[in-house]
């Protein structure tokens, strides 16, 4: 064995001394943040310390999460430990799965009990309601673009799903079920019907499920040369940030504005904590600036949305009880409705029933995505 | 707190080795025993009370002890009297801390929630080993309380092992040389250890999550799963093992090594020399030979494996399962001394090996499942199929863990350590590697604790 005794083997503990000793020097150089854009959620800040919480031992736990949550590079090790997950194959095991042509796509749905519950209560619903009522569900991305999938992954069943669906509605008489499945498989073929860093659908998926809704429900769809379509680049959805794998490419987002349309017939009312707000428009373009960009449709979540046209082709009034996928949806029913109630029963809490009578619907149109009819614990709320 | 955290490696080891190298030699034990005390306190900070509690018990019965052997020979007996009260004192904390609820529960008595102090069952087996080597004269009395109380609650193996014996540390713990070359081992294999813990037992402890828990899992799955936990057990243990000797030799002690490729052994005799090995040292040392061992007949001699060996399952756990379990390798261990081992050692290596991991890995299904009946369910999965094969999501996880599987199998054998010490080590430009593995290590396993509140911690409950 050669003489060993140079400085240089010394080097692995100097490394090891730097990153540790770099790390707190780090933590007390930056300030703390109080919101991750990337998570969508507030971070713990330093816990006060008291001689009760310190002897109970609740300060050592929130000392650990504040830790945790305002580490240094925090961005960079979880992402390093998203590709060192990929490079070790576990491809999908966050419940996102990376795909071939920079799709990131949600695991999939799985039959839980919830779906039964929540079949019951949007059956009871339906059945009580007096007016015609029409049930559509999005199928999953990872479903209708399956050749895009990596080879070792879950099973999608989703036209299992969707047709156990469709068969709990066959005993209500005034319900239709809307099976867009077939459609959207083939249309799948030449459009872009979903986002590849998001879960939800296009305005394009929306646009053609908005068609197949029109041969169901009756009306006659707006032709698509009359939208102008705006595109905006640079799209990262929640599935880029679940998935931390930050060198996935960003995308485009289009909005389908009818400009057709003549000024000033829309008025939109958002209720959200009892307060009301009103304004002209369908669409929050400043929000594209933002990090939750997809809230340019609608402006995102809320209780209660009330779409006013003026001049729209019918003067009927359609209850939405929905989801998210709703938000760019609704833009398009807008045309064909004088009026459209979007409820979303996670944050609106009152009677559902109670806007049927009080604004005399006309019809209701139950739109969700298969994660949330098969997941959703809130469609209690649809009474 | 546990090593692999945040907050044990970006905040409380960078202050001790901070604190420790810029403190001149003489305060350092005292300043050992201030960080120990914080290190331990962290989660509980009630419980370091019953620690230093523990702590003075032994102090002054080794001290009596040691003064009454000192004197002349007339008080050997006085001495042996202070000896048996201090090891009743000891077992009866343990006793009650561990063992209350669970003998409660047997006898229908109303104990009451009696939280399990960390470490316990190790810190006790240390001051045990620490008074009987006084009263042996294996070892020296330890006048200086801050010194024997570093020596109790010094934070590396303080509440996962390796269960150090005083006689093997006695002279670190008075004086110690730091240099750099035991410094740089240390870090070196404190990195092994994080990167086994974090990278390896994490991740496989997932797998077998994953697998348990999936009823279609099928006879494969099911195989699967228990060999993923039998390597996150090992990895978990061996990792916070090797970390621990990695820290030590940072602060300028020695300990023993624990693990020594266990499922590389052709017969359980030679696993339980390879597994955990300071533990079946005491209980050798402490137990098994003073009951005569092996030199008062077979009959005395199986007699005396039979308590070992329930003594080692319910050191475990305080529940039927690992009595169960300590039983079990009684019984192995048993059929191998009458006849078994002779043939092992004539058979085919490949046979003995095999006949080994597979009783090795049904152990670990007894280790693992504290209710009887869950435990009779999984062994049923393992032998007969109700549930098919395997579904096809199931083996969708199998095959997204296969690398990882894999590497670990490997790391479980020796092979890596023979190329590294044949083709690296003595090379001058080792540095290199060792540097870039270092750091890569580290920042990989720090990803990974970042990424998940996943970091379940296996030995709480010993």
């Amino acid at each position: 064995m050669k003489q060993k005794n140079k400085i240089i083997q010394f080097l692995p503990s100097a490394v090891f001394c730097m990153i540790i000793l770099l790390i707190p020097v780090l933590y007390l150089a930056i300030p703390d943040s109080d919101f991750s854009a990337l998570e969508k959620r507030k971070l713990s800040q330093f816990p006060k310390p008291t001689l009760d919480t310190v002897f109970s031992g609740e300060f050592g736990k929130d000392f650990e999460t504040y830790l945790n949550d305002q580490m240094p590079l925090r961005t960079f090790f979880v992402g390093t430990n998203a590709y060192y997950d990929q490079l070790v194959g576990r491809n999908g095991l966050n419940g996102i799965y990376r795909a071939k042509d920079d799709y990131l796509m949600v695991t999939p749905v799985k039959d839980v009990p919830t779906l039964d519950n929540n079949l019951k209560y949007i059956g009871e619903f339906v059945d009580t309601m007096d007016v015609p009522s029409y049930v559509c569900v999005v199928p999953t991305a990872g479903y209708i673009y399956n050749d895009e999938l990596p080879l070792n992954h879950y099973e999608y069943n989703d036209d299992e799903l969707i047709d156990k669906i469709e068969n709990s509605f066959s005993k209500y008489p005034r319900t239709t079920f809307v099976n867009i499945v077939d459609d959207f498989k083939e249309l799948s073929k030449s459009e872009q019907l979903y986002y590849r860093t998001d879960h939800h659908w296009t305005s394009e998926g929306a646009y053609e499920c908005y068609k197949i809704l029109g041969s169901a429900m009756g009306f006659e769809p707006t032709a698509e040369d009359n939208f102008e379509k705006e595109v905006y680049n640079g799209f990262y959805g929640t599935n880029y940030s679940k998935s931390a794998l930050w060198f996935t490419p960003g995308e485009t987002l289009e909005i389908w504005d009818n400009t057709k349309r003549p000024q000033g017939s829309i008025e939109m009312y958002i209720t959200e904590g009892g307060e009301v707000s009103v304004s002209d428009k369908l669409f929050y373009r400043e929000n594209l600036d933002t990090t939750d960009q997809y809230t340019a449709f609608l402006d995102g979540n809320h209780a209660l949305v009330t779409i006013k046209n003026s001049n729209a082709k019918s003067d009927k009034k359609l209850l939405v009880l929905r989801d998210s996928y709703s938000h760019c949806l609704a833009p398009f029913l807008a045309d064909n409705y004088s009026e459209i109630v979007l409820a979303d029963v996670r944050y609106y809490l009152n009677p559902v029933s109670d806007i049927v009578k009080k604004e005399n619907i006309d019809e209701i149109l139950l739109m969700y995505s298969l994660d949330s009819i098969v997941n959703s614990t809130d469609l209690g709320g649809i009474y | 707190m546990v090593f692999s955290s945040i907050i044990f490696l970006f905040v409380y080891l960078p202050a001790v080795l901070a604190l420790y190298y810029i403190t001149p030699r003489k305060g350092r034990n005292f300043l050992l025993f201030v960080v120990n005390l914080i290190f331990y306190g962290w989660g509980e900070p009630k419980l370091v009370v019953l620690m230093l509690v523990s702590t003075l018990i032994n102090y002054i019965s080794g001290l009596l002890i040691g003064k009454m052997k000192n004197e002349d020979g007339s008080n050997r007996r006085s001495a042996k009297v202070v000896l048996i009260i201090s090891v009743l004192v000891n077992l009866g904390l343990l006793g009650y801390f561990k063992y209350a609820g669970f003998i409660g529960n047997i006898l229908h008595l109303k104990v009451g929630d009696i939280p399990l102090p960390i470490g316990i069952s190790f810190y006790t087996f240390q001051t045990m080993s620490y008074t009987i080597d006084v009263y042996r004269n294996d070892a020296h009395m330890q006048k200086n309380f801050i010194t024997f109380g570093t020596y109790v609650s010094l934070f590396p193996q303080l509440i996962a092992g390796p269960i150090v014996r005083y006689r093997d540390v006695e002279a670190q713990l008075i004086e110690r040389h730091e240099n750099l070359a035991q410094f740089t081992d240390g870090v070196k294999i404190f990195m092994i250890g994080l990167c086994k813990k974090v990278l390896l037992a994490n991740q496989m402890g997932k797998l077998w999550d994953l697998m348990r828990e999936d009823t279609t899992a099928g006879i494969l799955g099911s195989w699967v799963g228990i060999i993923a936990y039998t390597l996150q057990i090992y990895f978990d243990f061996c990792g916070y093992s090797e970390m621990a000797i990695g820290l030590g030799k940072m602060l300028g002690f020695d300990f023993l090594i624990n693990f020594d490729y266990p499922y590389i052994s052709k017969s359980i005799t030679e696993f339980w020399r390879r597994w955990h090995i300071s533990l079946s040292t005491w209980f050798k040392e402490y137990i098994y030979i003073p009951l005569g061992g092996n030199r008062k007949g077979t009959a005395r001699q199986i007699f005396n494996m039979f308590v070992v060996w329930a003594a080692t399952g319910i050191w475990h756990g305080a529940n039927y399962n690992f009595i169960l379990w300590g039983l079990y390798f009684f019984v192995l261990l048993l059929i191998e001394k009458t006849f078994l081992l002779k043939k092992l050692k004539k058979a085919p290596a490949i046979v003995s090996h095999i006949y080994a991991l597979f009783f090795i890995v049904l152990g670990w299904v007894i280790f693992f499942f504290e209710d009887m009946h869950e435990l009779g369910a999984y062994f049923g999965r393992l032998f007969v199929p109700v549930n098919g094969f395997i579904s096809h999501d199931c083996l969708t996880n199998v095959i997204a863990y296969l690398p990882l599987l894999i590497i670990a199998i490997f790391a479980s054998t020796p092979v890596a350590k023979k190329l590294y010490s044949e083709k690296i080590e003595p090379k001058s430009w080792s540095w290199l590697p060792d540097t870039v593995l270092c750091a890569l290590g580290l920042i990989v396993s720090t990803a990974s604790l970042v990424s998940s509140g996943y970091n379940p911690f296996l030995y709480f409950k010993f």
